[in-house]
């Protein structure tokens, strides 16, 4: 027969304590599971180290260990409890840590949707806060003074905008421009020229 | 000079539980019984502090293990098994409590699983961590280990209370003692066997002959 690895009493200890690699406590493990007095060890081990972490307020804990674990196997058995490899739906009452939520994907758009709207929010009141300022300038131009002429026409006079009248001058000026007359070429073209040549 | 040689396996586990879980789920039940038996008192005890009425302590602590058995096999090990399983049993406790609140005449029925529909005999049975013997008994093994812890030897008694009470890993005991991993290894159980064989008659009456 090959000695084991963990047959060493010192490791029932250290393996208890979680200080073996995982290969050692693996094989420990394993003797510990077959072997009536390891086991019994194992859970000296753990009385002792309750004991002296709480001393007297341990209660009642320290005597009720196997009746515990004895009423918790009858449970177990009597119900037929195994481990499950796939969640029930509705066993809400277990939360796995570092379980990522079904919806994940959804919550990251309510997020994307949530920036999005205040988003908007910020652009419509900039819009409110933003027009008064507009407004206030184009109050400034409407109540900016204008300046008036008084213009004499075939009418009589007339009083006119003083930019009104500048902007009128400027065109009769451009309409007594040659551009606007026919050009000399043109007052001299006549029909029966063009006639005369056809034939 | 060491007080024992040196074992080979001196590199501390990411978690050692994390072989008696894959053992759990590969239906091997002896092996859920050890992770029980390292945690439950940790578990009763941190329900104690949740729950003021100590009949239903043991309810929940039951209710606890029973669902993490059940769920054993989505335990991942991204986390340690006993940070997983505390948060299952403030879980648990937190929602018989809400049973409480809601229906104060349920007690423990409120913790029976979804899928119980009769009366398990289990139930009916007292709890047993509470009963005048239980704490009577419990105090005894507690002065006989701490007349054992105070029996021994002085290297002994402080390697032992580093790791039990204070928590200290097998390399910062080695530190603080000045002495190697393998003599505090060596320290550790010595002090262990020696405070066992004191306390082991008194345990093998309590525990009802299952060890």
């Amino acid at each position: 027969m090959t000695t084991p690895v963990f047959y060493c009493p010192e490791s029932l200890s250290a393996l208890v304590d979680g200080e073996l690699d995982m290969g050692a406590a693996d094989a420990g493990l394993q003797q510990v599971l077959q072997s009536n007095t390891l086991y019994s060890d194992w859970n000296n081990y753990q009385v002792i180290g309750h004991a002296l972490r709480n001393g007297a307020g341990s209660d009642g804990q320290l005597a009720a260990d196997s009746a515990f674990l004895q009423r918790l196997n009858t449970r177990i058995a009597d119900e037929k409890i195994m481990p499950q490899i796939h969640l029930v739906a509705g066993n809400d009452a277990i939360s796995l840590p570092n379980q990522p939520a079904a919806n994940e994907d959804v919550f990251r758009w309510k997020m994307v949707a949530g920036f999005a709207s205040v988003a908007a929010s910020l652009v419509v009141a900039w819009n409110f806060i933003g027009s008064p300022d507009t407004s206030a300038g184009a109050q400034l131009a409407q109540n900016r003074t204008v300046e008036q002429v008084v213009v004499t026409s075939p009418q009589g006079p007339i009083v006119r905008d003083a930019q009104l009248e500048e902007l009128l001058a400027a065109h009769k000026q451009l309409g007594n421009s040659s551009l606007q007359a026919p050009s000399g070429f043109l007052r001299n073209a006549g029909f029966e020229n063009s006639q005369s040549s056809g034939r | 000079m060491s007080d024992a040689p040196v074992l080979p396996q001196e590199v501390k586990a990411v978690d050692s539980d994390a072989p008696l879980v894959e053992r759990a789920v590969a239906g091997d039940h002896k092996a859920f019984e050890l992770l029980v038996i390292k945690y439950q008192r940790r578990i009763q005890r941190l329900i104690g502090r949740m729950v003021r009425d100590v009949d239903l302590v043991e309810d929940i602590a039951q209710e606890t293990f029973i669902r993490a058995y059940r769920a054993l096999a989505q335990f991942r090990g991204d986390a340690q098994f006993y940070t997983w399983l505390y948060r299952i049993a403030v879980n648990t406790a937190k929602k018989s409590l809400m049973d409480l609140k809601r229906n104060p005449t349920v007690s423990e029925n409120s913790f029976k699983s979804d899928d119980d529909d009769e009366t398990s005999p289990v139930e009916n049975e007292l709890t047993t961590s509470e009963t005048p013997d239980a704490v009577l008994a419990s105090k005894e093994i507690a002065q006989i280990i701490n007349s054992a812890l105070e029996a021994l030897p002085e290297e002994l008694r402080q390697a032992i209370t580093l790791r039990e009470i204070e928590g200290l890993s097998y390399e910062e005991i080695s530190e603080a003692m000045n002495c190697p991993i393998g003599t505090v290894r060596s320290r550790i159980f010595r002090a262990r066997e020696a405070i066992s064989q004191k306390v082991k008659p008194l345990l093998e009456n309590q525990s009802g002959k299952r060890w």
